[in-house]
């Protein structure tokens, strides 16, 4: 008997996400067929561009109307890549309509809006994934080894991940006392908020690590970028969070400029445990290149129509011999469609995360530590 | 001439026994369980005996213990100088009964500053102020605590002094969180600066290469310094093992400082923030909670 083929339905390539990152991992499954692309009505006329340049690439449809698109025959599973702001509403749309969720990093803006998809998922009986967090070689190598007892019993952990990308430039009136802009406003022209895009990854991995999170202490407000300085959001930041347990992670995270690392930011992972402390390089493995022409031309100056590098990055003198944590996220999905079960990553992980980091903003703007399950939010 | 007697546990010996080659201390105090011996220097099981044995110029105290607060006071009383590696662990009372010479004899209390005497620091801070630095974001080292509470508030301390120095900026808030299981000890400290830099101090039970991990980040790019990785290494049967003999603290530097008979190194007076420090340690221990210092 052949293996059941799932229909994938594209549901935007907005700027801000990873539709784009999915792509080769879709390819590359034979389990899995990409559909259509399809995206709102109402979207800006350079994303419809996009859209429809992809579904030409990829020599599928594209429908106006996620909605339509839904109804398409041949659609299992909807890879929701849209802004964040419409993402918890395409996601319950998508799960009312019986398919399984493959998510780009965040599923809502809010809690309110992320609690809204995990009883809209749970009604509906589907699968979901959000495939940015659990799937790397840093994690799954940290997780084997923590679980091997090498380390002994865990006491805690430190985490970098930082991206070498933008140009920095002074800020001659730099913002320097609060009030940090509130959580809630995620979307800007040429920016985001990169406790939440780049700590977001420092927060998957702890969440794998530690217990249900207790308390959280954030600080931003050092900045690299005019632009963040500006609307009083942060470009770099750091968490503090302690378990139910009094275990604790320390997080230093952000958009720190190009050229300030060989692999194109730090990605350090420090675990201390009673028997040893556990570092992980989540650049390596990689193959040290160093190429005189390459280096000798190397430009490190962003492209003028991606000035914070979203789509491309600073050269770099490491090649990585990592794969593809897209490819391991697809054949959890896939396995877990065979089986009728979730994934290890879903919306109510994804739920928890996004309320951890929610409290590092709300910490960072009260200037002291936030306690979980959080009571409060701000959306404007 | 310089005649100094040496307080040590098995770790800090180390760092006495190369110099006390040239150098040889009038007395070494061995505070551990541990048997110590030195082929220069009489090996004394308190501080009383080696104060009675020899006349005695300065005690430096390298290693922290229940006693270093009645022993301080009496090698002040009887008007030696004292140096001490940490700050000592006592009421705000007694500290300034120790340091405003209030006790009967002559002698006095320094603490050293550790940044001018750590050359890996030292060299790392002057870097940062560079102006292709830029303005100084963060500062994070990762280090082996040593054994027990006190050892880990020194090395915390020591800590706090280098980001205070390397980020150019007298610390504006603290918090902490501490956990313990059996003898191992984590204990992570998040500070913010008055420039809105931040740090994290991690003193952690086991860590290889001696300094730690540090990492310094400013608006024109990072500096870090591993002391795994710029120490050198040997392959073995049974691993890999460091192969170095300076681990990076400065108590070797200090030493060689006092045994020369030259000035010790002070920072600006801040015992507050250490003794604060401490209590929000053990606070922090027993609720399990993050706790405010500062």
């Amino acid at each position: 008997m052949s293996l059941p083929v799932y229909g994938i339905l594209l549901a935007s390539f907005s700027r801000h996400s990873h539709q784009r990152n999915f792509i080769s991992a879709f390819r590359a499954n034979p389990r899995v067929r990409i559909v259509a692309v399809a995206d709102e009505p109402d979207i800006d006329a350079a994303l419809r561009a996009v859209n429809k340049k992809w579904a030409n690439e990829l020599n599928v449809p594209y429908v106006e109307g996620i909605d339509e698109a839904l109804n398409l025959s041949g659609v299992d599973i909807v890879s929701i890549a849209h802004e964040i702001e419409r993402r918890a509403d395409i996601a319950v749309r998508a799960a009312m309509a019986g398919k399984h969720l493959w998510i780009d990093k965040f599923m809502g803006r809010s809690l309110a809006e992320c609690d809204r998809v995990v009883k809209t998922v749970a009604q509906a009986g589907v699968a979901s994934i959000v495939p940015s967090y659990v799937y790397s070689e840093f994690v799954l190598d940290t997780r084997r080894i923590l679980r091997s007892g090498a380390i002994g019993e865990l006491l805690g952990l430190h985490i970098d991940v930082m991206f070498g990308k933008g140009m920095p430039h002074p800020i001659p009136n730099a913002p320097v006392s609060f009030p940090m802009t509130p959580p809630g406003r995620w979307k800007y022209a040429e920016l985001k908020r990169e406790v939440l895009t780049v700590g977001a990854y420092a927060v998957g991995l702890i969440q794998c690590c530690l217990g249900r999170i207790h308390e959280v202490y954030g600080q931003g407000g050092a900045y690299f970028f005019p632009e963040h300085a500006i609307n009083r959001v942060d470009d770099f930041g750091t968490l503090t969070l302690t378990d139910t347990t009094g275990r604790t992670a320390t997080v230093a995270a952000g958009r720190i400029g190009v050229a300030s690392h060989p692999a194109g930011g730090p990605q350090d992972g420090f675990l201390f445990g009673t028997k040893g402390t556990l570092y992980i390089d989540g650049k390596r493995p990689r193959i040290d290149a160093f190429l005189r022409p390459r280096i000798l031309n190397a430009g490190y100056l962003p492209p003028p129509d991606d000035p914070m590098q979203w789509a491309s990055g600073a050269p770099t003198t490491g090649i990585p011999l990592t794969a593809d944590p897209n490819i391991r996220a697809l054949d959890d999905l896939v396995d877990a469609l065979d089986r009728g079960a979730q994934p290890s990553y879903t919306v109510q992980e994804t739920r928890d995360h996004m309320e951890i980091l929610l409290a590092g903003y709300h910490s960072m703007v009260k200037g002291c530590p936030v306690s979980l399950p959080l009571h409060e939010e701000v959306i404007p | 001439m310089s005649r100094p007697c040496l307080v040590v546990d098995a770790e800090t010996f180390r760092d006495v026994t190369a110099i006390a080659e040239t150098s040889p201390p009038v007395g070494i105090v061995n505070i551990s369980s541990q048997k110590l011996t030195c082929r220069v220097a009489p090996v004394f099981p308190d501080l009383k005996q080696a104060l009675s044995a020899h006349p005695v110029s300065t005690v430096v105290f390298l290693s922290q213990y229940s006693g270093l607060y009645a022993d301080v006071r009496m090698a002040l009383e009887t008007g030696t100088q004292v140096v001490s590696a940490g700050p000592v662990p006592c009421s705000l009372a007694a500290w300034e009964n120790l340091t405003g010479q209030k006790t009967s004899g002559q002698g006095n209390l320094v603490l050293p500053f550790w940044p001018a005497y750590m050359a890996p620091h030292a060299r790392m801070a002057r870097e940062a102020r560079h102006p292709d630095f830029g303005q100084p974001v963060y500062y994070r080292c990762l280090s082996a605590g040593g054994s027990g509470l006190l050892a880990h508030w020194w090395t915390q301390c020591r800590m706090w002094q280098c980001a205070v120095d390397a980020l150019g900026s007298a610390v504006a808030s603290g918090y902490v969180a501490a956990r313990r299981i059996g003898s191992a000890l984590q204990i992570s400290l998040t500070l913010r600066m008055r420039n809105k830099a931040h740090a994290h101090l991690v003193t952690v039970p086991l860590l290889s290469g001696g300094r730690g991990e540090t990492y310094l980040l400013g608006t024109g790019g990072a500096l870090s310094d591993s002391g795994y990785e710029n120490a050198p290494r040997i392959h073995g049967v049974s691993g890999v093992r460091l192969a170095t003999d300076d681990d990076g603290s400065g108590r070797a530097v200090l030493i060689a400082d006092v045994f020369a008979g030259r000035e010790v190194r002070t920072g600006p007076d801040e015992t507050g923030w250490s003794r604060a420090l401490l209590k929000a340690i053990r606070s922090a221990l027993r609720t399990g909670n993050l706790t405010k210092v500062v």
